[in-house]
C-alpha cells in the first residue's frame, strides 16, 4: 500500500471530526502542491479550523492561491488519487466533502496560517480575514444571530490569544470599503470581551 | 495581541495539537458550544450524505 492511501485509510479510521478534516485538508493541498497549485482553506471551514470545530460541517473549502487555473481534468486526476468520488469542483473523499471555490480573495496583508498535518501542510485563509468576514457576515445583508454567534466564537478565540492575531490589521480591514464593519466589529468585539470578562 | 513578539503563524501538528484545548475553552464561553449552519448552498449534497444534517455526527477526540 503506497504512502496517500496508507494516509486516507488513516483518515477515515479518525473519529474526531476536526482532526479528520484537517488531515484530509492536508493530504488534498499536498497532492494539488505537488502538481504545482497552492490551496488555501478559506470561509467557514477556516473557522472550523480557528474555533476547533465549534462550526463544523461536512465540507472543507478550498481557494486556489496559485493564479493558473486548475483545469478540470487535471483536478478530477489528482482527486482520483484520493479515491474521491463527483467533481469537477466538489468532491467526496474519506466521508467528507472537498470544494475547490476558485481564486483566491485575500485583503489581508497578514500572512496565510500554516498547520503541517501528518498529511500535508495545509493554507488556511488570515485569521484577520476569518474575522472581518464573519463580522459581515453577522450584520450584512440583515442582522443574523446565528452569524453572529459564529463571529462571536471567533473573537472569542482571537481575544483569549488561543488564535493569535494582529489586532491593527482587523482594524484595517474593517475598514476598507469592501468590509466597510469597523463600527459593528468594535461593538461585537466589546461585547465578546464583556463575555469573556477580558478587555477589547 | 499587539505586543512586540511576533505573529504566529506556523504551527506543527503537536502545537496544533496541543493549542487544541485553548481554542474549544475559549469558544465554549461565548453561546452553544456547537454552531453549525442551518442551511447553505451545500445543503442538498450535505444532508443527503449525513443523514439529513450538514455535516458527520460531532466526535470530538
Amino acid at each position: 500500500m503506497d504512502r496517500t492511501q496508507q494516509e486516507l485509510k488513516d483518515i477515515e479510521a479518525t473519529q474526531d471530526l476536526l482532526a479528520r478534516a484537517l488531515m484530509l485538508a492536508g493530504l488534498v493541498s499536498r497532492v494539488f502542491r505537488e502538481a504545482g497549485w497552492e490551496l488555501v482553506v478559506v470561509g467557514g471551514s477556516a473557522v472550523e479550523f480557528y474555533t476547533e470545530g465549534a462550526y463544523m460541517s461536512g465540507d472543507i473549502d478550498f481557494c486556489r492561491q496559485t493564479l493558473a487555473p486548475i483545469p478540470l481534468r487535471r483536478a478530477q486526476d489528482l482527486m482520483a488519487q484520493l479515491g474521491a468520488t463527483g467533481g469537477p469542483r466538489s468532491w467526496k473523499v474519506a466521508g467528507l466533502f472537498v470544494d475547490l471555490l476558485g481564486l483566491l480573495e485575500n485583503e489581508s496583508v497578514t500572512p496565510c496560517r500554516t498547520i503541517a498535518s501528518p498529511c500535508g501542510a495545509i493554507k488556511v485563509i488570515p485569521a484577520e480575514m476569518a474575522v472581518v468576514e464573519r463580522a459581515l457576515s453577522a450584520f450584512y445583508p440583515k442582522p443574523d444571530s446565528e452569524a453572529k454567534a459564529v463571529a462571536k466564537k471567533m473573537l472569542a478565540v482571537c481575544l483569549s490569544g488561543a488564535t493569535p492575531v494582529d489586532w491593527n490589521e482587523i482594524e484595517r480591514l474593517s475598514r476598507l470599503p469592501a468590509f466597510d464593519v469597523e463600527k459593528e466589529l468594535s461593538a461585537l468585539k466589546a461585547e465578546v470581551a464583556r463575555e469573556l470578562g477580558t478587555t477589547a | 495581541m499587539n505586543s512586540a513578539q511576533p505573529l504566529k503563524t506556523d504551527w506543527t501538528w503537536d502545537e496544533w495539537q496541543q493549542s487544541r484545548a485553548a481554542r474549544r475553552a475559549a469558544a465554549d464561553k461565548i453561546g452553544p458550544v456547537i454552531v453549525r449552519r442551518k442551511e447553505s448552498s451545500s445543503d442538498r449534497k450535505l444532508r443527503a450524505a449525513f443523514k439529513d444534517e450538514r455535516g458527520p455526527d460531532f466526535n470530538k477526540g
